[in-house]
């Protein structure tokens, strides 16, 4: 196919032409079930809040500057369960997009937490800043929250027609409850800025000890209709994704999906990590 | 030795003047005369804090060292960050701004800086002669006539990526530094021009001679001084994608033994 025009997914991110990422998380009565993984116990939603707490914390502090925190990215962060809607915690509740720079200065909650620090078992606390805690209750209203995102998107959009196309991550633990996510997931796709479409990844959560898949090109070598649904609804990765994937050691092949299936915890903050990545283009 | 420097910068298009994170050094242009030059520019790394500081401390270091290898400088510069980072957060809690937590880890971090320092000197028994030290892809271009007769430390624009080494402020990194210095030299003759670019305009320059292009004229035809002139010219090749928008440096030195 002949293409004279620009490469997609290669516009240039900077303050005068900011992207976003909006998450869409499970908040399910399922999700109090365990993760696998982790050095202690815990739920597959206070994980998955633990992982996309701290990719807020470090999308804060690699876009940190002297004159502050510079706005390449607006975040918005849905849940679906009982309800769906924004679920920022404190100042940022209600919003649906919010700067960067307002994300860093009020997060809800700030923690201290010991992390291992140099050598010779030393420990140091570090701040853990949370915008958001962790909710399990209800049913998994994925086609809402899918639509949800396709409106917040499409009024990102039109104020933004030139931005590195923006990500959506939809973060669950179980099959939608509301319909055929399917058709959502690939109408939001179907949005465009000049630089390419909507990225859609899919992240599935382990409710038992099998092998998480992650990043898979074809649909063929997945467990259930489930996994190769989710799949179905995956953007492929962006090469230049892949390549800052590869960059860590991640053997991402040609084709591959942003779908991670039974992902454990260190699959689901892999997943963020290559899903957000676009950074790393600059 | 007679040297005409001028020089030619801005930030990158879409940032104010204050966050424009390269630096050179000497800063004011115009004749000098003397046995010996040192002149000197640095990238600030985008991802760190405190880059464009730290990026003016190497230069400045360099060009006051008069016989030092960029090796001794480097550790000098490492010493002195320390001073010039307690002044910055002086400044801070004068400013009532105190350091928030997501600043923590960056100033912990450190700076980060690409690094060209390049020494011209005259002997009778040597005649001009140039050498440099460089960290990185800021590059260095010495042109006779019209024609470009040596790059260093890249030769080509497709060399340039977006992971440079960087000098950083870290002093127990300092051996990794000094492995990874490269080093070159040459002779001049008369009415030889050098050019200290970094990265973005380094790599239009060879772009554009790998062409077939004359960059060293293109260069000339902004009056020196003129800012909003030079702030067209690269807005011109920023639009047309020849040069990429990031901190443009560029220092010319045309020299003579008269």
């Amino acid at each position: 196919m002949a293409d004279t025009g620009p490469m997609p997914y290669s516009a240039e991110i900077s303050r005068a032409n900011p992207t976003c990422f909006v998450f869409l998380i499970d908040q399910s009565e399922s999700m109090r079930e365990l993760i696998g993984g982790g050095d202690r116990p815990m739920t597959k939603a206070a994980a998955v809040a633990d992982a996309v707490n701290r990719l807020l914390s470090e999308l804060s502090i690699k876009c940190a500057k002297e004159d502050g925190v510079r706005d390449y990215f607006h975040v918005g962060v849905v849940g679906y369960g009982a309800s769906v809607g924004p679920i920022f915690d404190g100042d940022l509740a209600g919003r649906d997009l919010v700067p960067l720079s307002e994300v860093a200065a009020r997060p809800a909650r700030m923690e201290e937490r010991e992390r291992p620090y140099g050598r010779h078992a030393a420990r140091r606390t570090v701040k853990f800043p949370t915008w958001f805690s962790p909710v399990a209750y209800g049913d998994t209203p994925m086609c809402a929250a899918l639509a949800r995102a396709s409106g917040t998107i499409t009024q990102w959009l039109a104020v933004h027609p030139g931005c590195f196309p923006p990500v959506v991550v939809n973060i669950t633990d179980g099959a939608s409850t509301d319909g055929d996510p399917v058709a959502p997931a690939l109408a939001l796709q179907g949005l465009t800025s000049a630089d390419g479409h909507v990225l859609v990844f899919n992240l599935h959560l382990s409710s038992d000890r099998s092998e998480p898949v992650v990043f898979p090109a074809s649909g063929a070598e997945l467990p259930d209709d489930h996994a190769r649904q989710l799949h179905r609804m995956s953007s492929v990765l962006p090469d230049q994704m892949r390549l800052a994937a590869a960059r860590q050691d991640l053997e991402i092949g040609d084709g591959a999906r942003g779908f991670a299936f039974n992902a454990d915890i260190s699959a689901i903050v892999q997943f963020l990590d290559v899903g957000t990545q676009v950074l790393a283009l600059r | 030795m007679r040297s005409v420097l001028t020089s030619f910068w801005l930030p990158r298009h879409g940032s104010p003047a204050d966050q424009y994170e390269d630096a050179f050094f000497p800063r004011r242009g115009g004749v000098r005369l003397g046995a010996r030059l040192r002149v000197a520019i640095a990238d600030g790394a985008s991802e760190s804090m405190l880059s464009g500081l730290w990026a003016e401390l190497l230069v400045r270091s360099w060009c006051r060292a008069r016989r030092r290898g960029m090796d001794e400088v480097v550790e000098l510069a490492m010493s002195a960050w320390q001073e010039a980072l307690r002044g910055y957060l002086d400044s801070r809690r004068a400013a009532h701004r105190p350091i928030e937590w997501f600043e923590e880890p960056g100033l912990d971090r450190g700076a980060h800086a690409t690094v060209l320092g390049v020494e011209l000197d005259w002997s009778v028994e040597a005649g001009l002669t140039w050498t440099a030290e460089s960290l990185g892809d800021s590059c260095l271009f010495q042109v006779r006539g019209d024609e470009l007769v040596a790059a260093f430390p890249l030769e080509d624009a497709a060399a340039f990526g977006n992971a440079p080494k960087l000098v950083p402020t870290q002093a127990r990194q300092l051996d990794r530094v000094v492995a990874s210095l490269e080093r070159a030299e040459g002779r001049c003759e008369d009415g030889d021009v050098l050019f200290l670019a970094t990265d973005a305009v380094a790599a239009w320059f060879l772009a554009t001679a790998a062409a077939g292009g004359t960059p060293w004229r293109e260069l000339a035809e902004v009056v020196p001084g003129d800012a909003a002139g030079f702030a067209t010219w690269a807005l011109e090749r920023r639009r047309s994608g020849a040069l990429r928008n990031d901190d443009v440096t560029v220092l010319r030195l045309e020299v003579s033994t008269g």
